[in-house]
């Protein structure tokens, strides 16, 4: 778009606070770009058809690897994936780096890698497991992923990874693990893995192409590093397992947040996913001391006193730090 | 702010001096926060009130919708007068407790009615959404008058069936979101509530299944005079209409290029809504976002576009391969029509000039 672009919050309120008349809202729209033109929707219109085109014909690979046609033939089944894999890749190469097309048959090709190992799998019942399936696929893709350096790629590899690690845990722990096992190590392991993913990422080794959504990728990694902590805390405080450790290490994990998105680089969402996991945190340990006696109606009451009472702070204080940003 | 009124100002469409004073907005994922401290808040309340009075007071059906009604009239009172956060929260976290107590009533003392639970809680939230004055409090009974809404017919067998009228609500809310200067709150309050709502129902095969099973002969009786592909077919429309009104907003006559394209591939979409349930409605709410630059509202399209994909897998109606074709066919034909729509029959420049 050629001219710049305002917020909806703005002409909102505008529009509310009765400076911009009815009559007036449309043009008002055309003016601030919140309503785009037609150029704007022709590009929109063209990127939507090529991610969901793309997304649809992986979808259809895997969706016909995962009937198993016996009809279709063994070595059709691996010709028809094997084309697609590198008719992807011949795609990104053609087109311009950094293009979107480029970017969608970057994408494209690494889930059609990931559908060419599991027809494998399922063909010759090599007995991997499926976090095997999962890891490979991570590793094969790992060389694209290094030379494209675009954001939605790392992020592909990063959630293969997740995944890889979470059906191995699955697989070697019991499978109520969540529920009943005290057994943290997966939650252990997935948040030094993700936490380690997030420093790379802020320290720049990635070296992204793109910038776009940065913000994104990296409220994303933190939440995947910060949900499983948050967990081990309920579980610390819930099970009485290794409390201190896991106190120091969430404590020592909230202040760097904070220090690095209130200070160094403000992001109110991962102060506001900080708030969120401090509330949960707190409430578990006040429930867990007070609530001896169901039938006791006082610590019900406490504890709704106490949610109302911090969900207030925290959002008072994220609307100060939000005014804070605004008007820097 | 300063840059926009500017704008404005040039255009003669403001007068005078910038405003000092702004409203407050916060983003979504603070609201979100909100709610979910608002609805924890609740539960323990509800705790507290089943610990102090179960006993005593909790005997029969009435006692839970006078206390419920009660504490429902005393939030509205609360968030009225509203002056600070502490009160505003306390204020939800009284009708969201007050509210699963008519709910708990209605399920202990209405078993074996379903229809008449469903069509209640549809009644209460759709006069919560519309009265109580608070945003968080709109968007949360909207989503459960919408999903009571479904359920209602879910009881007939026909989960879907009137999702094409709850489209058709998300599609004015959104399309005439800044028309009314102070309704613009309500307006968003209600669509996004309506628009989670949607996502959930619309995608969620496993529910689906499961309503059919428990009414399996109401859904014969249902189908016969609404047969299940009217449904999709009305989505469709929906989708049109609203793509036609986007048309007209932009002074784009139908009869042109870009208008009759647009016609054919809504059209298209429609027929593969037929075997793809979800599609017509993250369609939707993309076009609906996109109309006005609402990220969160383009964030639930896509989410809603990703989960119908996921919950098609399971839709059992369907076999694998005959998904994989549909799914192939759909790729090709939006790749293919991309390139004979950008490249061929609207070059560039025709769209500028457009």
């Amino acid at each position: 778009m050629s001219k710049e672009k305002f917020t909806r919050e703005d002409l909102s309120s505008l529009i509310s606070q009765g400076h911009l008349l009815p009559q007036h809202t449309d043009e008002a729209l055309v003016l601030s770009g919140i309503s785009p033109d037609a150029h704007s929707w022709r590009q929109f219109i063209e990127t939507l058809l090529l991610w969901l085109g793309t997304l649809s014909l992986a979808l259809a690979l895997m969706f016909l690897v995962a009937f198993n046609w016996s009809e279709l033939g063994r070595f059709t089944q691996f010709g028809l994936v094997e084309v697609a894999v590198i008719a992807a890749m011949a795609v990104y190469l053609k087109m311009p780096k950094e293009s979107l097309l480029s970017t969608a048959s970057l994408v494209l090709a690494s889930l059609f890698l990931g559908v060419l190992l599991a027809l494998y799998g399922q063909t010759y019942q090599t007995g991997a497991d499926t976090w095997q399936l999962f890891f490979y696929w991570a590793l094969l893709i790992l060389p694209w992923t290094l030379l494209a350096k675009l954001p939605a790629q790392w992020i592909l590899w990063i959630t293969l990874l997740n995944i890889s690690i979470i059906f191995y845990f699955d697989q070697f722990n019991s499978l109520l693990w969540m529920v009943f096992s005290s057994d943290t190590s997966l939650l252990w392991v997935l948040f030094i893995f993700n936490l380690s993913v997030h420093i790379l990422w802020e320290l720049n080794s990635f070296r992204l192409k793109s910038k776009n959504n940065e913000a994104w990728y990296i409220r994303l990694l933190v939440l995947a590093s910060g949900m499983p902590l948050t967990w081990l805390m309920f579980v610390a405080i819930l099970d009485k397992k290794s409390v201190l450790i896991t106190f120091i290490i969430w404590v020592l994990y909230l202040s760097a947040l904070y220090v690095m998105y209130k200070r160094v680089k403000p992001d109110l969402f991962i102060l506001a996913w900080g708030c969120f996991s401090a509330i949960a945190v707190i409430i578990t340990f006040i429930g867990k001391h007070l609530l001896k006696d169901v039938d006791s109606s006082g610590p019900w009451l406490v504890l709704s006193l106490a949610v109302i009472a911090l969900g207030t702070a925290s959002a008072y204080w994220l609307k100060h730090v939000n005014k804070e940003l605004q008007h820097a | 702010m300063h840059n926009l009124w500017n704008t404005l100002s040039k255009a003669k469409l403001v007068e005078g001096e910038m405003p000092t004073s702004k409203e407050e907005h916060s983003p979504w994922y603070v609201q979100v926060l909100l709610g979910f401290s608002g609805w924890l808040a609740a539960i323990f309340m509800l705790g507290f009130l089943f610990a102090a009075l179960f006993d005593t007071f909790f005997r029969d059906s009435i006692s839970f919708y006078v206390v419920g009604t009660l504490m429902i009239l005393l939030s509205y009172v609360i968030l009225k007068k509203e002056k600070s956060n502490f009160v505003e929260h306390l204020g939800l976290a009284i009708s969201f407790a007050g509210q699963s107590l008519i709910l708990i009533g209605l399920f202990k003392y209405m078993h074996g009615n379903t229809s008449f639970i469903w069509f209640s809680i549809f009644a209460l939230q759709t006069l919560l959404a519309l009265l109580m004055p608070n945003y968080l409090h709109r968007l949360s009974s909207a989503f459960f008058a919408a999903f009571a809404f479904s359920l209602l017919f879910a009881t007939f067998g026909a989960l879907h069936s009137f999702s094409f009228l709850l489209m058709a609500l998300v599609a004015y809310l959104w399309i005439h979101e800044f028309s009314v200067p102070r309704k613009i709150k309500k307006r968003q309050a209600l669509g996004y509530g309506l628009v989670l709502a949607l996502i959930l129902v619309e995608n969620t095969t496993i529910l689906k299944e499961s309503m059919y099973a428990w009414h399996y002969r109401d859904a014969l009786t249902f189908t016969l005079w609404f047969p299940p592909y009217l449904s999709p077919i009305l989505e469709g429309l929906v989708v049109l209409f609203t793509a036609l009104y986007v048309l007209k907003q932009h002074h784009i006559q139908y009869k042109t290029k870009v208008g009759i394209l647009l016609i054919v591939s809504m059209l298209f979409f429609t027929v593969l809504g037929l075997e793809m349930p979800g599609l017509m409605l993250g369609i939707l709410l993309v076009l609906l976002a996109f109309n006005h630059s609402n990220r969160v509202l383009l964030g639930l399209g896509i989410f809603s576009l990703l989960f119908s994909v996921s919950s098609y897998y399971y839709l059992l109606e369907i076999t694998l391969i005959d998904k994989a074709m549909y799914l192939a066919l759909l790729g090709f034909i939006l790749l293919l029509g991309r390139w004979i729509v950008f490249h061929l029959l609207l070059p560039t420049k025709e769209v500028k000039h457009v």
